[in-house]
């Protein structure tokens, strides 16, 4: 890439709006994502509203607590989770971490954002047609998600498929240009060893998108063709509401199939690049190099190669082939140990560290713990037959939250407490920043860990109200009241988060270019924030790894990656125990 | 400092959380106690390995907090112990990874000597049937389903004319016999759950799943959908009462076959305007919770239209036009005592309510030159079956034999003594598990006859000759 | 390096700094990686096919008169347009690696047209489809044939678009012989893809019984 080729931005439009510069575009994505994510969590509150006080709130039937449901669902996956960890961390870290101007394909780049601000639109546009977004469940199971009796079915489903297919397109350009710079525009001396995980986590994650999203494409559109053209491809000969109707021959195993190849690369496409921002963070708080930053690497990629070979566990009870249950319980289990593995390294990290608890450390050992839950509960669902009593019951619904929901979650905050001074030139709010970490942390615990016991109970999910059925004691439901109060408060909280980001943004505290003392390359540049082209006159060179901490014989307890030289300590030492 | 302790006391509260939690797996019921072993394994093995990482990452967070001279350890890897990591993590997923499989073998092979069932899911209602005395089900197709033949079964088909239907959401099952249960749905995904049984199958259109238990213990319990079907998902109730063998075989003797069903609705000469009431209250579910005779669902439409009612209030409710379309459109307005408010709200229209209503009229009131046909009160005892268990010559049966029964002193379960007059036959025959007599199991189902024919059965035990040496009015 | 042999390496030891990455093909990489995700979205379509291949109710496309694709001519016409396309788009990357900027024109500008003759081919055979009858929901396999064949062709109208904006002058600044290289690539990858997708529709059942058998679908 050549860099007088780089594409000089002059009008207010060219500079923050039509912006080809990767970090424009990475707050563009940011911005749009959180803003879906908080009406995503507005409708959680609504649910739950609804199943705290039951019969309290008129205005939430069953067919607008579906539509709760399933909005709230897709948006925190898609739109707010895939496109935050890929479009705005992703945009921004990648060419600043590996030395880079700027992305390869800064015109597709800048696409890619407004292809996605649209299948945002669309999928809004549902809340606006008769009949109102689809209430099918975020999994979109036919032959009901396109049936009367689900709400939605008319043209809610119509707009969430087409959205999902345009959203599709978006992250095809942005993954494009995420891998095509991780392999070809890196910095002289910045090997792929050389990177820092938080850039093999991303980059890793789009790999799976790009090989994922497909099958979600295939899915949808064959779903559109059903309901639209009367195709039968998911559709078996069926009724609805007595009367016989067209279709026949299809199958919905099939749809599950599919969507679940997606499905399950899907949440790794959340996870890994958390794991991979998890390890930054712990390490540049901690001053002290990952542990075990190869087998980091070879984690992030067995994980995310098995990950293709494991979505039939969320099929355990879907009628299909019984004798898949042992393969795919089998490859499951299996997955669970390289994400040990990586648990291990990040606790291995802290031992003889020199741990500093600022906000993005709190937040990142918040992380550790709330994943270790969610990931031990699925080893329960993963365990086929273990699964046969969970299955589609809140025990579910609490490790899934778990998992997406409260680890990732955590880490997208962290991850902003530590890269706002870079982002800025200013710190955020200490002292909010405290209110909200504790709030989150401690309220989100309180939310999902008792939620399993309800699962263990056999509280299905997925329902409107849970009234006159005997096995459900009447303390279960005071437990509901409990979560929904702590729900409120947590959503309440995220107001500060906000506030501080706004704030802070005018009367934050200069950070100065390198307030963590951090080796990788983007706390380097020249100025901060960054300017257009990142770099100034000459690209940097690298000369170490990316966690050169508290390296023996040296004054400072950091060493950047483009300092020049090398240090005598080739092998480590064993653990000190 | 801080979150060191916040981490302990979570990992601490979580633990007592879990001893002191109300919220346990419901008693089992089936003989899937093999998978509350597997639960309790990966339980024991997980919960070790969450006290363990977070009191290290506590411990860590304490011991080498930054303090101004202290420097860290510089180890980018050390082989030995990721080596020992990952051959104990490996270890550990084995110990839960066998025995799951070892028990999921169990499931999937199903053992030869389980009897079927078929379960059908609609939205939002359950649908039963056995296979009958030739022990096959007969073919169904979607195409065959009609408001006479709600399964859909194959009326040229010989095997499927002696299947049991059950449309009433509610089953029997006898205890102790390891039962393979085949399912299908006519619309949507489904799911048959019953938690005190553990294992639950989606049931899906196109395709027939399966699964099978044995119940282990008699008792009452709530089979719950457990696959988003619509919006009526969360109401889609049922009930699975689990009896001994005998009880079980009484009352599926007592089922109507398919071939009965069909004649039965034949033979109903109902106005055009109840015909189209049938329909709907067959496509609409209605029929799913309301049968012709009392449920534990929804009250039974037989002999419904113009009686009275007592609602849970205690108001006592004349049942006509009125208070019926209310029922359809505004269900938990006024419900009959003893029934929960379970009834989903429908959207019909004035003329759709109208012709339920005439089709409850119609169908549930007794024409005497319709109903009971001039059978005599001993032919509606054979026919109806109470002869299998009330003899009329002082047998000792399942039931008390009518001998002398008219008018007798009989001593109640209860302690309580009653005349066992027209009123107390009466409620017998309508409710019987009511008042039962003493040294006998309450195990009479509520019969399916009109109000003459129940009075033409009752004459008929009054006029059974006395056993020698009694008298009585 | 293979991939092995990056991800054995031990970055925190002492290493020559090595040239940097860039300046290698970009355009082709990230073209490769493109196909890559269209081939994968198209073997998730094939399984689907065959899945629902295995059904007691599937009917072929060719394999009798009256069946819809029996009569395959005017398809064959469609892949000799493709064919063609793919051959200008070949000669004009030649003469661009040449550096004959005039027959490297005239053969991007028969290759953008031949590959349009293709879309409107493909389109008129859908309309005598429609009109003896043969409609979308007909049959599980005229379904797939719909869908296959329509998202093929709007993977080439997309690559006309590109092409169209490029010969007009619009399209951004890449270098002339690098574009022309990869529009080349991209035809022939539709090309192939057409090919793989043409004998896939009209092959015999038996052909879908034994991938499937072999594949585990059956």
């Amino acid at each position: 890439m050549n860099e007088h080729d780089q594409h000089q931005p002059g009008s207010f439009f060219t500079r923050y709006i039509w912006s080809q510069d990767h970090k424009v575009i990475a707050i563009q994505y940011s911005i749009t994502a959180i803003f879906v994510g908080l009406i995503a969590l507005g409708l959680s509150a609504l649910m739950r509203l609804q199943l705290g006080f039951p019969g309290t709130f008129d205005f939430i039937d069953a067919s607008s607590y579906y539509q709760y449901v399933t909005m709230h669902g897709m948006i925190m996956v898609i739109y707010l989770l895939t496109a935050l960890f890929l479009g705005g961390f992703g945009n921004y870290l990648i060419p600043l971490m590996v030395g880079a101007r700027d992305m390869v394909f800064p015109y597709v780049n800048m696409l890619s954002y407004w292809v996605y601000l649209l299948a945002v639109i669309v999928l809004l546009a549902s809340f606006f047609v008769p009949g109102g977004p689809t209430g099918a469940g975020w999994t979109l199971y036919p032959p009901q998600a396109i049936l009367q009796g689900t709400p939605g079915a008319d043209w809610g489903i119509v707009l969430m498929l087409i959205s999902l297919a345009i959203f599709i397109v978006a992250a095809t350009m942005g993954g494009l240009n995420y891998v095509t710079t991780v392999l070809q525009a890196r910095a002289r001396g910045m090997t792929m060893m050389r990177m820092p995980l938080t850039v093999w986590g991303i980059f890793m994650a789009t790999i799976l998108a790009l090989l994922a999203f497909p099958a979600l494409f295939v899915s949808a559109i064959m779903m559109l063709f059903d309901k639209l053209a009367g195709t039968s491809f998911f559709m078996p000969a069926i009724l609805s509401m007595g009367q016989p109707l067209d279709h026949e021959g299809g199958s919905p195993i099939l749809f599950q199939h599919l969507f679940w190849f997606f499905g399950h690369p899907e949440v790794y496409i959340v996870a890994l690049p958390a794991f991979g921002i998890v390890s930054d963070l712990i390490s540049t708080h901690a001053r002290k190099n990952i542990f075990g930053y190869r087998m980091m690497v070879w984690a992030i990629v067995i994980i995310g190669v098995l990950s293709f070979v494991v979505w039939a566990h969320h099929m355990y009870v879907s009628g299909m082939n019984p004798y898949f249950g042992y393969f795919f319980a089998t490859t499951t289990l299996i997955i669970a140990v390289p994400t040990a593995i990586k648990v291990y390294n990040w606790v291995l990290t802290l031992w003889r560290g020199n741990i500093h608890l600022t906000l993005p450390m709190l937040f990142a050992l918040a992380f550790v713990a709330t994943f270790t839950v969610g990931g031990l509960t699925g080893l329960f669902l993963g365990n086929v037959v273990v699964d046969l009593p969970l299955s589609d019951t809140y025990f579910v619904v609490a490790h899934f939250h778990m998992v997406m929901g409260v680890s990732p979650i955590l880490v997208i905050f962290g991850g902003i407490y530590h890269w706002y001074p870079k982002i800025t030139g200013r710190m955020l709010n200490e002292r909010l920043g405290q209110w909200h970490f504790w709030g989150t942390f401690l309220g989100t615990y309180a939310i999902y860990f008792p939620m399993h016991y309800l699962g263990v109970l056999g509280v299905p999910r997925r329902y409107y109200a849970f009234e006159n059925y005997d096995f459900i004691p009447e303390s279960a439901q005071a437990l509901n009241v409990f979560i929904t109060v702590a729900a409120i408060l947590v959503a309440l909280i995220q107001l500060l988060f906000i506030f501080n980001l706004v704030w802070s943004l005018f009367r934050g505290r200069e950070a100065g270019s390198n307030p963590w003392q951090a080796t990788t390359l983007e706390w380097q540049t020249e100025t901060t924030p960054p300017g257009h082209g990142n770099w100034g006159r000459e690209l940097p060179v690298c000369y170490r790894w990316a966690y050169d901490y508290s390296v023996p014989g040296y004054e400072q307890d950091f060493l950047p990656q483009n300092m020049p030289g090398t240090h005598s300590a080739g092998e480590p030492a064993g653990v000190r125990v | 400092m801080g979150f060191a302790l916040v981490l302990i006391i979570l990992v601490v509260g979580s633990v007592l959380f879990h001893f002191l939690s109300p919220w346990t797996m419901t008693p089992l019921a089936s003989n899937w106690g093999s998978i509350d072993i597997t639960l309790a394994i990966t339980l024991i093995i997980t919960g070790v390995v969450f006290i363990a990482i977070n009191f290290f990452i506590a411990y860590a967070v304490i011991k080498f907090r930054h303090q101004p001279d202290r420097k860290a350890d510089y180890q980018p890897e050390n082989k030995k112990l990721e080596w020992w990591l990952t051959l104990g993590t490996s270890l550990g997923i084995i110990a839960m990874l066998a025995p799951g499989l070892i028990v999921y073998a169990d499931f999937v092979n199903v053992p030869e000597e389980a009897y079927e069932l078929e379960i059908v899911g609609q939205q939002w209602s359950w649908g039963f049937r056995f296979p009958g005395e030739d022990g096959r089900f007969g073919k169904s197709d979607i195409r065959h389903i009609a408001v006479d033949n709600p399964f859909g079964i194959n009326p040229l088909d010989e095997a499927g004319q002696d299947d049991r239907l059950i449309s009433s959401n509610q089953i029997l099952l006898p205890v102790d016999r390891p039962v393979k249960m085949l399912m299908r749905s006519k619309d949507v995904l489904h799911d048959f759950y019953i938690p005190h049984f553990r294992v639950k199958m989606d049931m899906v259109p196109g395709h027939v799943s399966q699964m099978w238990l044995t119940p282990t213990r008699t008792g009452d319990f709530e089979i719950l959908c457990a696959e988003f079907c619509g919006v009526g998902h969360f109401n889609m109730r049922g009930y699975l009462k689990v009896v001994e063998q005998q009880e079980f075989d009484s009352w599926l003797a007592n089922q109507t076959t398919f071939s009965q069903s069909l004649d039965k609705e034949k033979s109903l000469p109902l106005s055009v305007q109840a015909k189209e009431g049938q329909q709907l209250a067959q496509s609409k579910g209605c029929l799913a919770c309301h049968g012709f005779t009392d449920s534990q669902v929804g009250p039974g439409w037989q002999n419904l239209y113009g009686a009275t009612r007592t609602m849970a209030d205690g108001e006592q409710v004349k049942v006509d036009d009125s208070y019926l379309s209310q029922s359809i459109l505004q269900p938990s307005a006024r419900v009959v005592q003893g029934y929960a408010p379970i009834m989903p709200k429908l959207e019909l229209s004035e003329l759709e309510v109208q012709s339920i209503i005439a089709y409850i009229r119609e169908r549930g009131t007794d024409k005497p030159a319709q109903q009971g046909g001039g059978k005599t009160g001993q032919d509606l005892a054979q026919g109806k079956g109470c002869l299998a268990c009330h003899s009329i010559d002082g047998t000792p049966g399942v039931g008390p034999t009518w001998q002398g029964l008219y008018g007798k002193e009989v001593q109640l379960a209860s302690g309580e003594t009653v005349q066992a007059d027209r009123e107390y036959l009466k409620e017998s025959i309508f409710q019987p598990n009511a008042r039962v007599v003493a040294g006998f199991q309450p195990v009479m189902p509520p019969m399916p006859v009109s109000e003459a024919e129940a009075g033409a059965i009752i004459d008929y035990i009054q006029s059974l000759p006395k056993p020698e040496g009694e008298r009585h009015e | 390096m293979s991939l092995l042999q990056v991800l054995r390496e031990k970055p925190w030891q002492a290493q020559a700094v090595s040239a940097s990455t860039s300046g290698g093909n970009v355009g082709r990489t990230g073209l490769k990686i493109l196909l890559g995700v269209i081939s994968v979205l198209f073997l998730l379509f094939f399984v689907a096919f065959l899945m629902r291949s295995q059904y007691p109710d599937w009917q072929p496309l060719a394999e009798e008169p009256g069946q819809p694709l029996y009569n395959k001519s005017a398809l064959w016409l469609n892949t000799i347009y493709l064919g063609v396309a793919s051959l200008m788009f070949q000669w004009a990357s030649r003469s661009a690696g040449r550096s004959n900027w005039r027959t490297a024109r005239v053969g991007m500008l028969l290759g953008g047209l031949f590959a349009a003759a293709f879309v409107g081919g493909q389109w008129m055979f859908w309309q005598e489809l429609q009109s003896q009858g043969f409609l979308v929901n007909d049959s599980p396999a005229l379904s797939f044939f719909y869908l296959l064949t329509g998202l093929h062709a709007v993977h080439v109208l997309a690559g006309l678009l590109v092409w169209l904006l490029s010969m007009l002058g619009l399209a951004g600044r890449l270098h002339r012989t690098d574009f022309v290289r990869l529009c080349t690539l991209y035809w022939h990858f539709l090309l192939l893809l057409w090919l793989v997708l043409f004998g896939f529709l009209v092959s015999k059942p038996e052909t879908y019984d034994a991938i499937a058998a072999f594949c585990g679908l059956g």
